[in-house]
């Protein structure tokens, strides 16, 4: 199944839209996407997970290192809409606890 | 696929043979939800089949199996998945590194349904059927 990926901004957010299936193939887009905006100044992302239907172990592997990587820069990733197997992924590994999550995007704090 | 002949209503065992490459982790996936709604698993079971399935081959995919061989038995009770050419599934690295999430969840979805064993790059992990 193809990744698809968009991007805009919300405020002072910038929100990563993901939809599609999160595996060892698709996952590295997903990285390169993020460590990208890290990279260009990025400090307040949301990456929107409501359209994600699977996630796996890489795709934890992925998102704990873009979540390390704008920490060290002074930032954060808030997980949008994570529902359905991916949360329960999430919850499992207990990485629910380590990442920043929102119900919606009309749940992000204004900042 | 392969699909046992006069096995009854439902075939009790379906196989997978692909390459350990990462392209063909969506097939693994597809295979996951054809066989988890023959064996007429709830939603969530057949969500935890490809959780597993995926998992396994992306252990194959990591440490360079050429091929990797998966089984999904049900003996009426429990639905048993053997993936052969996953390599060794414990942990090994920084805690936070792919496999050890890989390992975390399997632990956890395991813990959840039923049991791991592994011997020689053999894993195999079951599943009770909810009733």
């Amino acid at each position: 199944m193809d990744l698809f990926l968009a991007s805009r901004t919300r405020g002072n957010w910038t929100v990563v839209e993901v939809a599609g299936e999160l595996d060892l193939y698709t996952s590295p887009t997903l990285r390169d996407d993020v460590v990208s905006r890290i990279d260009e100044g990025t400090r307040h992302l949301a990456v929107d997970l409501s359209r994600v239907t699977f996630m796996d172990s890489s795709t934890l592997g992925v998102l704990v290192a873009c979540l390390k990587r704008m920490r060290e820069k002074g930032g954060d990733i808030t997980l949008v809409g994570v529902d359905g197997s991916p949360m329960k992924v999430l919850m499992l590994t207990g990485l629910d606890r380590v990442f920043t999550l929102a119900p919606s995007l009309d749940a992000l704090p204004d900042v | 696929m392969t699909l046992p002949v006069g096995a009854g209503a439902f075939p009790r065992s379906l196989s997978l043979d692909i390459p350990a490459d990462a392209t063909f982790m969506a097939t693994a996936r597809l295979f996951a939800s054809a066989a988890g709604r023959t064996l007429r698993l709830s939603e969530e079971r057949v969500q935890d089949l490809k959780v597993v399935l995926s998992e396994i081959c992306a252990s194959g995919v990591d440490r360079g199996h050429g091929h990797i061989s998966i089984a999904v038995e049900w003996d009426g009770e429990q639905v048993s998945v053997e993936g052969r050419g996953a390599g060794d599934l414990q942990a090994s690295g920084e805690p936070d590194d792919a496999a050890a999430h890989r390992w975390r969840l399997l632990q956890s979805l395991v813990s959840v349904t039923s049991c791991v064993r592994e011997a020689d790059g053999t894993t195999t992990i079951q599943f009770e059927i909810p009733r």
